[in-house]
Parts: C-alpha cells; sequence; structure tokens
C-alpha cells in the first residue's frame, strides 16, 4: 500500500512517541502503577539483524530485518512480519506495543511483538524472496517458536511468506519435534494447517463493531453509506460483510488508486476484479477518482484498512463522516485524532477493531497445538461471541473513566496487564 | 575518539583500509561489514527499598565464521549499542589474528554499578542473563 501515502509512514520516531502518549494518557486515568508503565513504555526485547542472500545474478545483498517483542506476560509474543522500504525499528516498536494492547483487550492469551525486513518486495524475483524469507527466519534462531513467538502476515507477506518461514523454521528442529511446531506462524494456507473462516473473520469482526455501534446510536444500517480504504482480506471481508447489512459501499481505495459510486459498489465484484488485475483500478462499475476526493467522500463511515498516518492533521479536515473505524494499526495520528475528537466524530480504536483478527489467529494456533481442525462456522460464531464482548468492555471502561473509546481500550489492556504484574511479581 | 565519529565508525575504518589493501572479495567484505545480530533487552529489575527500575542491556553478536561468538559483558552509565557494536567488531578482529577459534560479540548494561547494592547487583546480573535466553550458550 506504499502509494497510498508513502512519505507518511516513514517518520517512525514520531508514530511511537504518538502510541506511547496514548499509553501514558491511559495509565494517568488508571493511575497505573509507576514500575508497571515503566516496563510497559520499552519493548521486553528488540533483535536486529544483518544478513546476507545471494540474488539469482550471484551477487551478495545485505538485508536488515527486525523483530521487537513488546510484552509477554499475558502470552507468547506474537505479532506481524512486514517488507516494507521505510521500516524501521521504531515502527516495529510502536506497532509492537499496539499488539500488546489489543491481544489484553481482546482478551487472547498472547502479547505483542512486531517485525520485518527494510525492502522494496516488488524489485525481487519469486525466488530471491524465498531465498530472503528463508535466510531472515534462520537469524531469527530460536528468538521465535511455536510456544515463545508466532509470526502473523502482514504488510506485503502473504501466505506464501507464511509458509517458507514455516518450513524453514521446522528444518532446525529435530523430525520427532516437527508436528508440534507448525503453530510458529499463524495466518497459514489452509494446507499448511491455516484456519477455516480466516479469510472473513477480521473482515467480519469489523463489521460487527460498526453494527453494534450503529444499534447504540439508532443509526439505521440500511440508510447508511460507507467508504473503505485498502480491499485486502480485512477491507473486502468488512465490505462484503457490512453489505449485507444492508449498508452501501460508495467508495473504496487501494494501493492502485480510488473509486467512487454514489448508488453502491457490490464489494464481491469489485473483490473479483481486484484479484484478477491485482487491485481496484480499472473497476468498470465505478469512477475513478483522487485521493482528496476519496477522503471527502460524502458517507457515515469510514473504514481506514490499509497502513498507519493515513489521516493527517492536513488531511483530516476532508473528512465528511460520523464514525472512523481504524481497522488498520493507528491510520490516524495523534494530532488528527483529537481534531476528530473536537468535530464529535466517533472513533472505533485500531486496538478493539484487531481484536477479530488477533482471535482467528489464536483460534488457528490452538487448533494447530490441538491437531483440531474446526469448521468454519464454529470459527466464526466464537469470534464473534468474543468481539461484542471486547467491544462492551471498551464501552464500559469508557463510561466508567468518562473518557473516549480510544483511552478507555488503552485503560481496559492496562488493567488487565497491571493485575498479571501483580499476582506474579517481578523475578528475578 | 575523533570528535563527531563514533565508536563504531571508529574501528571500522582500519578494517576498510585493510580490506582496500588485501582486495578482500567484495561478498566477503559486505557481511563482515556489518553486525550478525543486535540484541537489545529492557529488563525490570527490584531494587533494595521494593521499587523497580527498567534497564536497558545489550548483546551484540558480529561474526561466528571463525567459532562461537565470545566476548565481554560491560556495566557502565554511558555504554550504548554503538559502543558496544565497535567492541564486538574488535573481538572478532583480534580472535582471527591470535588463531583463537572464537567469534566476535560483546555485550553489557547501561548502569553505574558502583550505585547498586551487592543483592541488587546479582539481581540485575540475573535478570539479564535470564532476559538473553537462549541467545547465549555454551557453544
Amino acid at each position: 500500500m506504499s502509494r497510498l501515502s508513502p512519505s507518511a509512514s516513514a517518520k517512525g520516531a514520531g508514530f511511537y512517541e504518538d502510541i506511547l502518549a496514548s499509553v501514558r494518557h491511559a495509565a494517568g486515568l488508571l493511575k497505573l502503577d509507576e514500575a508497571l508503565l515503566a516496563i510497559l513504555v520499552r519493548p521486553a526485547n528488540e533483535i536486529e539483524i544483518h544478513f546476507p542472500v545471494r540474488m539469482d545474478d550471484d551477487r551478495i545483498e545485505m538485508f536488515t530485518g527486525w523483530r521487537v517483542q513488546h510484552n509477554n506476560v499475558l502470552g507468547l509474543f506474537y505479532g506481524g512480519l512486514r517488507y516494507d522500504p521505510v521500516l524501521d525499528m521504531e515502527k516495529c516498536r510502536g506497532l509492537s506495543t499496539l499488539m500488546t494492547a489489543s491481544c489484553a483487550l481482546t482478551p487472547v492469551p498472547f502479547g505483542g511483538a512486531m517485525g520485518g525486513i527494510r525492502m522494496e518486495p516488488s524489485r525481487y524475483t519469486i525466488t530471491e524472496l524465498e531465498r530472503i524469507t528463508r535466510r531472515f527466519t534462520y537469524a531469527l534462531g530460536s528468538n521465535i517458536g511455536p510456544e515463545y513467538d508466532i509470526i502473523s502476515p502482514d504488510l506485503n507477506t502473504q501466505e506464501q511468506i507464511m509458509a517458507w518461514i514455516q518450513d524453514t523454521f521446522l528444518s532446525t528442529v529435530p523430525p520427532q519435534e516437527r508436528q508440534r511446531c507448525l503453530h510458529v506462524v499463524v495466518g497459514k494456507p489452509l494446507e499448511a494447517g491455516g484456519s477455516q473462516g480466516a479469510d472473513i473473520a477480521a473482515g467480519e469482526s469489523l463489521a460487527l463493531l460498526v453494527e453494534a455501534w450503529a444499534g447504540e446510536k439508532g443509526v439505521p444500517l440500511d440508510k447508511t453509506r460507507f467508504f473503505i480504504q485498502g480491499f485486502g482480506s480485512l477491507g473486502a471481508g468488512a465490505a462484503k460483510t457490512l453489505a449485507a447489512m444492508g449498508a452501501t459501499l460508495v467508495a473504496v481505495e487501494d494501493d492502485t488508486g480510488a473509486l467512487a459510486h454514489p448508488s453502491g459498489i457490490d464489494p464481491a465484484e469489485l473483490l473479483a476484479h481486484a484479484g484478477k488485475h491485482g487491485g481496484v483500478r480499472g473497476f468498470p462499475k465505478a469512477k475513478a477518482i483522487g485521493h482528496e476526493d476519496f477522503l471527502g467522500t460524502k458517507a457515515e463511515i469510514f473504514i481506514p484498512a490499509a497502513i498507519e498516518d493515513q489521516i493527517t492533521l492536513q488531511s483530516v479536515a476532508l473528512l465528511n463522516v460520523r464514525l472512523v473505524v481504524e481497522g488498520a494499526l493507528h491510520p490516524v495520528d495523534r494530532k488528527a485524532d483529537e481534531v476528530l475528537a473536537g468535530r464529535g466524530i466517533d472513533v472505533l480504536p485500531d486496538i478493539l477493531c484487531n481484536s477479530g483478527a488477533a482471535m482467528v489467529r489464536y483460534f488457528e494456533w490452538l487448533q494447530n497445538k490441538r491437531a483440531e481442525r474446526w469448521e468454519r462456522e464454529e470459527v466464526l460464531s466464537r469470534m464473534r461471541k468474543r468481539m461484542l464482548a471486547a467491544y462492551s468492555n471498551v464501552l464500559e471502561s469508557s463510561r466508567k473513566l468518562k473518557t473516549d473509546l480510544r483511552l478507555a481500550a488503552f485503560a481496559a489492556a492496562l488493567s488487565s496487564l497491571e493485575q498479571v504484574y501483580v499476582e506474579r511479581g517481578i523475578y528475578p | 575518539m575523533t570528535a563527531g565519529m563514533s565508536l563504531y565508525d571508529a574501528v571500522n575504518r582500519p578494517f576498510a583500509t585493510a580490506a582496500g589493501l588485501m582486495e578482500l572479495d567484495a561478498d566477503v567484505y559486505r557481511i563482515i561489514g556489518e553486525t550478525a545480530s543486535e540484541i537489545v533487552v529492557n529488563f525490570p529489575v527490584k531494587m533494595d527499598d521494593g521499587a523497580v527500575k527498567v534497564f536497558t542491556g545489550y548483546r551484540v553478536q558480529h561474526n561466528n565464521s571463525l567459532g562461537p561468538f565470545a566476548g565481554g559483558v560491560r556495566y557502565h552509565p554511558s555504554v550504548d549499542l554503538d559502543d558496544i557494536r565497535a567492541f564486538a567488531v574488535r573481538m572478532t578482529w583480534s580472535r582471527a589474528m591470535l588463531g583463537i577459534p572464537f567469534g566476535g560479540a560483546m555485550g553489557g548494561i547501561q548502569v553505574d554499578p558502583k550505585r547498586l547494592s551487592h543483592p541488587e547487583l546479582e539481581r540485575l546480573t540475573r535478570r539479564f542473563i535470564f532476559s538473553l535466553g537462549s541467545n547465549i550458550g555454551p557453544e
């Protein structure tokens, strides 16, 4: 999605500071123990790896990769791995912090991590990408593992990359133990141990949150228009489910361009087009529009589900909606978030919106661990129940602390972390 | 240290010159011109007065083609990742020169050990090693 706003995502330092500011603010509201705050404002482990890979022309190229493990007091480290030309340590620190909060809130017995390799994947051949992926996995060694740190797909790292990581990791353990280690990676292809329902669960969980919000505010979904940035499994899944609930998709943007149709776009038809052409661009049943027109779309709901820092102080003025649903992690920067609050626009925060994804990864991990295969409906019904519980937990926290949903969500996450630290103590 | 130049740059300069003189293979130059892995751990330690303080520790592994990573651990208030990186690289060169079958690594904690009591120092050390986990080992 680098074409959406490449310059914005390059400022890793401000990004991490934004996230820490929310953590500190929520900690203040809760009167969180100071020692615990000191622990949470720095990741537990930060690993930077420099590794050589032989290219197709026999040259050696050096790469830099990271794995940042923020906190594992609630369970093993879990988080995405991205291939991104502007990735840096600060970005990994920020995203891993959000993952800890999201898992604590969901709740799933995972902690937060994030990693990746700084590179532009489109510059490499498929065989080079395979060698890069395998060499990085090898270099991470025992810093990852099915009961220690598990990896999930993120920007530019889809199922195939996950399967290579799994295979490389398995080759480092004795043959007798390999079946016990399948879950070092989640978001795998179905055949390699992936979960049924994973294609739709995260998107559907966003739609459920929207439905719950609409019910609470008395907004009729069948008269509601929404637009989405990012049309991967998350964006497309949310669009399909919301359309089935009666809402109308009026605009979409991905890294190939933006398009709109005031009387509605059929998400299934658009998905079929995107699958065939590598993006939404050129879809015949909608009109191509520019990025600014896209953000200014007249609708009730905007769902940024692509990458971070898309809505900034400059672009926030364009938004003309009642609700922003943060499908991506940190799509709205802190200054823009303040503007939204000032204008009375509701925000369903990223750490809540990512609960659905965390849940379905957890279900996959659990199925691998128990050597089970759950049916699609079982995965989805478990997700639905937990998602609504997470939402009421955030609402209750918001009422109790008299604060917005973002700070309420952070506060709910922090208080579960605090409870575990109080119970377990610090050793040695 | 030359003003404006980090310790790591200072250590790398003679390496670059020597590599030029001996016409070191370009691929090998690229590999040993960087560290293999750099690990930063932030870990909490309970002080004698019951308060919890978070410390930062480092372990940098430069190269292990001649043998297992080996290198010291220093406790110093001004130590940072750049210093540790520089020491790790120097370890590789000195072992290779002496023919000792070890690679180069270095670790450290940003702390003034004189300001900690003996039990605090023990807890700090144990917690650091606990955090490094399987990133260290006898082989």
